[in-house]
């Protein structure tokens, strides 16, 4: 049976599914009996939620000429011969 | 997947701006999100990952495939972050010194702890079961990009690689230039300070 310590210093690697099975078998059974662990363990998880949350919802801008600064550098190093087709070709009806 | 990776690169080394356009498309955002973490304000991070592009056109013949593409652009900009960083005297020369130096006692979370391993400070009861749905977790949510600044340099980018960017262990392994049990003790003590500081949100606590 593990100890709670023992809980404390798995549980990342247990809500990412990274514990091998005996491993995670031992700590589906601490949870089923033990309150507070298994506070732990839904903590855990939601701070990966709200983590991920915040981070996706931040947006930065980037300058308008950076995207065309970045392809006018990469025509210059890897310009293809005239007509080898290196735009996707226009749709033809 | 791999094929389809070699066949993007194939097509970046030909010359194929639609490509290139695409891969920045995709990557740029978010290279730009996480450099920023390591290295703010947002005009320096937009510098680093302007940069971080130009090597990987200087260099994309070089790459050979052992990791995604993805994982060896990401790499390209966590050195290059770094190296502005510890220029400017932001952090220690390597990440793991900057481990040792930010975090000697690790998390703390084992006085927690009993000698026989039992709760001394057992979690407190939250959140609820539906967390999003409470007013709270706005409360959680605003307070969360200050938790994320204040981590250790080691433990924020592992815990934005892994969490946010959704890359497995060994990309991120990868990437910081870590073995892969560093980059899960890392997580560990990352999350564990992110839950202690939710925790103090949560239940109007100071966090330990």
């Amino acid at each position: 049976m593990l100890k709670c310590r023992e809980v404390y210093e798995i549980a990342s690697d247990y809500i990412d599914g990274d514990l091998g099975r005996w491993a995670r078998i031992q700590m589906r059974l601490h949870l089923a009996m033990c309150r507070h662990c298994s506070r732990l363990v839904r903590q855990l998880e939601y701070g990966r939620r709200i983590v991920r949350e915040e981070a996706g919802s931040t947006v930065i801008e980037s300058a308008s000429t950076a995207r065309s600064e970045l392809l006018a550098t990469y025509d210059a190093r890897y310009a293809a011969p005239s007509g080898s087709g290196v735009e996707p070709p226009a749709h033809e009806d | 997947m791999l094929e389809e990776q070699d066949e993007l690169v194939v097509r970046l080394r030909s010359g194929d701006r639609h490509a290139f356009r695409q891969l920045v498309d995709a990557l740029h955002p978010r290279l730009l999100r996480f450099v920023n973490r390591l290295c703010p304000p947002p005009s320096v991070a937009e510098e680093v990952v302007q940069d971080t592009w130009h090597v990987v056109i200087d260099r994309l013949h070089t790459f050979r495939g052992d990791s995604r593409l993805s994982t060896w652009i990401f790499q390209i900009a966590t050195h290059r972050a770094r190296t502005r960083a510890v220029r400017e005297g932001r952090y220690a020369a390597t990440l793991l010194e900057s481990w040792d130096h930010a975090d000697p006692g690790g998390d703390g979370g084992l006085s927690r702890f009993d000698s026989r391993g039992r709760w001394v400070a057992p979690p407190a009861g939250w959140p609820p079961d539906d967390p999003e749905a409470s007013a709270m977790h706005q409360q959680a949510l605003a307070r969360i990009s200050e938790v994320i600044d204040q981590l250790p340099e080691a433990q924020r980018a592992v815990v934005l690689l892994r969490d946010v960017e959704g890359l497995d262990t060994r990309e991120v392994s990868t990437i910081l230039g870590l073995s892969p049990a560093n980059v899960r003790v890392l997580l560990h003590r990352g999350r564990h300070r992110v839950r202690s500081e939710l925790e103090a949100v949560w239940t109007g606590r100071e966090s330990c």
